[in-house]
């Protein structure tokens, strides 16, 4: 029963994560998303592929995700600027 | 202006960062540096960390020795020594096709080097190579 409630939880982590994953690709490609506009530069706080913050800094759209949510694992936070490929080595 | 100083290894650069767990508690880590990790990531760490993900990030493609779609997250971090506190991207990964050298455990690149004014190896007094991180508040 136990390990069924975690599988469920771990499953709800991942569509969540995917839906949000969207949301953000779209984002930072287009710099709007559901009718809002976004600048360079601004982070956006994701929650259930809904925007649910937008500030200045990755630690402003943190806390404002963490107090509506305080579970690290739920929400997503977005630099609003294109995506880059990270070179390692 | 404050300075940190790291001994060098014996054939690479590496610094010692503070990261804050979700729980709150502090895990330091000794992280290779190096430059030409280049990109939207600060860190490579390995993926059995992931507790030290304060937030989810899109996944990322890379190149090079890690390639493809890369798992990441949101990090605080701290450096000894230095009044600096950051939130950064940090890749989480597999690090076995890195090489790291002994005694690291992850890799910071230039991402991370430019929240400071300076940085860079030196000889110091006692011929011993050491790196420097510079911080202006």
């Amino acid at each position: 029963m136990y390990s069924q409630e975690v599988q469920m939880e771990e499953n709800r982590i991942v569509i969540e994560f995917d839906r949000n994953e969207e949301v953000a690709r779209k984002i930072r490609q287009d710099r709007r998303w559901n009718g809002r506009q976004f600048q360079l530069g601004e982070y956006v706080a994701l929650l259930d592929a809904d925007v649910v913050a937008v500030a200045d800094s990755p630690e402003g759209a943190l806390s404002a995700l963490r107090s509506i949510d305080p579970k690290p694992s739920r929400g997503m936070v977005v630099p609003v600027r294109p995506s880059v490929v990270d070179v390692i080595r | 202006m404050a300075i940190a100083y790291f001994t060098s290894l014996e054939d690479a650069e590496a610094v010692e960062v503070d990261f804050v767990h979700v729980n709150g508690q502090v895990l330091t880590m000794k992280l290779l540096v190096d430059s030409g990790f280049t990109g939207e990531g600060s860190f490579v760490l390995p993926r059995e960390e992931s507790g030290l993900i304060q937030a989810f990030i899109e996944r990322a493609q890379a190149t090079g020795a890690l390639s493809g779609a890369q798992d990441r997250g949101w990090v605080i971090c701290r450096v000894p020594g230095l009044d600096f506190e950051g939130m950064m991207i940090a890749v989480f990964s597999d690090l076995t096709p890195l090489r790291l050298p002994a005694g690291t455990d992850g890799m910071v690149g230039l991402s991370f080097l430019r929240h400071f004014a300076g940085w860079g190896a030196e000889r110091a007094a006692d011929r011993q190579w050491r790196f420097f991180l510079e911080y202006t508040v």
